[in-house]
């Protein structure tokens, strides 16, 4: 293994965040894979601690490399990480953690030291344009039976993202926006030909390739003249509003908001009217990327409290939310202990009484709904844009 | 599930400040900021008498004294519960490197050949007798040691991922703006 360049894709300024971090380990505390795995190379601060003498020796030759089972062992925990960004929360010093790891995969990709599921997510993006290993030309199966508009010059268009697109038990959250949309009389479409936003290849270090989605949706989205965009998968909006501007040098000709935001404003204007509030005890679940690394808080809650007369909040909320388990490609590489990450979710819900357990995230609910059935829970898991739809009043 | 730390404020992608860094170490241990705070100044203090002591001579002995010296004495009441801290601190333990341990034998010789130094000729020593016969045998070397330690403790952190390099990529990350720099 030709070892001295792995993490040689550093900049100056993560490779002054290896060496700034003061070993407090508050981000060991905190790291929701850590906390279920008890493997040191889980740890964030233990990765760092372990990534610093790789880039010691590219620095100064004379320094000792780490052997070959712990490179591994550092890959295998690169991969075993959510990305949910808590470490980066808790840091007291706001070290970018999770560009950290993004960068440390890219590294092992072109070291062809990622895992193999990984590999095979990223290859399947790039021939089928999504991660799931499904035919591209079954992306818009979801739209049957349902009134979606496939036209151009629609002013609002829906980026409906991987997981929503072919999960079938997710069609329920596909649905739901179109329901919405549809409700506020919104000048709608979706792509003709949309693409995967590019976050498996991101997430898994297979970067060199991200550009061609980057480009590939912007320009049909561009090119169709539509001012704005909604998302229902916050990884998907993630990378719209952070990774695209950066990886095109500019910023995009269109707004890009996820739906929560979407009908809160809905709600607001008057665009949309909910029926009276149903007798449920209803959570809300903050995926990591909306709330934490996207700063969508109050919005879904907001809305939730206007179809619900009890709106509970779980503890770890808000910008302290608890990962599902399910983000950052983690379930592929591990999906028992995800799952068992997001089974902590369902007791959560289940201890504060709540009888639905509502997160606007695909993935989220995704993971949060398997473990639901896998540990026998009551607690009814939902998409917010599903949950939101039941409660339109019909005009 | 272990109990959570509260965030109140967060900002993605977040920033890197001099006042962040500096409320970040207050929030996480106070003994880490009086620590931090005094090894800087002693380390400054420490090199100004070394270095300019030939140029300025008398005029560094409130600096010898004062800053150097009860700042030194402090630090070395402090150091003991620091280090217990770190020893008995499992996530702390599990991020420790070897040149952490080497840093923390170097302040041990530096505290000690401070001490041995900061007791000669000195009216509280006579109170400690047994101190004074353990440092007599030190008292020729201790200010020798004393100052190459300290020059040993500043190559060895600036070559290796040691204090002095976590000081100044500290310093480089609370001075960028740029994403790329």
């Amino acid at each position: 293994m030709s070892t001295p360049e792995f993490l040689d894709n550093f900049n100056k300024k993560q490779v002054s965040w290896m060496y700034a971090c003061s070993k407090c380990g508050e981000c060991i505390d905190e790291c929701p894979v850590y906390q279920q795995t008890s493997d040191n190379y889980t740890a964030p601060g233990f990765k760092i601690k372990k990534m610093r003498p790789i880039i010691n020796k590219q620095l100064l030759s004379f320094t000792s490399m780490p052997s070959e089972s712990e490179i591994k062992n550092l890959t295998k925990g690169l991969y075993e990480c959510t990305l949910c960004g808590r470490c980066v929360s808790v840091c007291p010093y706001q070290y970018d953690l999770v560009e950290l790891w993004e960068k440390a995969r890219e590294s092992a990709v072109k070291m062809g030291l990622e895992p193999t599921p990984i590999r095979e997510m990223m290859e399947t993006t790039l021939t089928d344009k999504n991660f799931l290993k499904r035919p591209h030309e079954r992306r818009k199966n979801w739209t049957r039976r349902l009134d979606v508009p496939e036209k151009e010059g629609a002013e609002t268009l829906y980026f409906v993202g991987c997981v929503t697109s072919y999960t079938p038990s997710l069609r329920a959250a596909a649905a739901g926006v179109t329901a919405i949309l549809n409700a506020a009389k919104e000048d709608w479409a979706i792509l003709g030909d949309e693409w995967c936003c590019g976050v498996p290849l991101k997430f898994g270090g297979g970067t060199e390739r991200f550009r061609e989605f980057v480009t590939h949706n912007v320009n049909l989205i561009e090119a169709s003249g539509a001012k704005k965009v909604v998302f229902s998968c916050p990884g998907c909006y993630r990378m719209f509003k952070q990774e695209y501007p950066k990886i095109l040098g500019r910023s995009l000709k269109f707004s890009t908001l996820h739906v929560a935001e979407l009908v809160n404003e809905y709600l607001k204007v008057g665009k949309l009217s909910l029926k009276e509030k149903l007798d449920e005890k209803i959570s809300y679940h903050d995926p990591c990327e909306l709330s934490r690394l996207l700063g969508v808080i109050d919005e879904p809650r907001k809305a939730l409290a206007a179809t619900s007369t009890t709106l509970l909040e779980l503890p770890e909320n808000k910008i302290n939310t608890h990962c599902c388990g399910g983000g950052g490609l983690y379930k592929g590489v591990d999906t028992e202990n995800s799952l068992e990450i997001a089974t902590k979710r369902i007791r959560q819900a289940e201890a504060i009484g709540s009888e639905t357990l509502v997160s606007a995230c695909p993935s989220c609910v995704m993971n949060l709904y398997q473990s639901a059935r896998r540990a026998n829970s009551s607690v009814q898991v939902l998409d917010f844009a599903d949950a939101i739809s039941r409660q339109i009043k019909e005009v | 599930m272990s109990k959570t730390k509260e965030v109140k404020e967060f900002e993605y992608p977040p920033k890197v400040t001099f006042s962040g860094v500096l409320k970040g170490l207050w929030q996480t241990s106070k003994l880490d900021v009086l620590f931090h705070s005094l090894m800087a100044i002693l380390l400054v203090t420490g090199l100004a008498i070394d270095l300019l002591g030939f140029v300025l001579g008398g005029a560094l002995a409130p600096v010898r004294q004062i800053l150097h010296g009860y700042l030194g004495a402090i630090f070395t009441i402090i150091y003991p519960f620091y280090i217990i801290k770190i020893f008995y601190t499992r996530k702390i333990r599990m991020l420790m490197t070897g040149i952490n341990y080497l840093d923390f034998l170097l302040y041990t010789v530096l505290i000690v050949t401070g001490v041995t130094v900061a007791s000669t000729n000195q009216i509280w020593v006579d109170n400690l007798p047994w101190l004074a016969d353990a440092l007599s045998s030190l008292r020729q070397y201790a200010p020798s040691i004393h100052t190459i330690t300290t020059y040993v403790w500043l190559l060895i952190s600036t070559l290796l991922p040691g204090g002095f390099l976590h000081g100044i990529a500290t310093i480089y990350l609370t001075s960028i703006k740029g994403e790329n720099d």
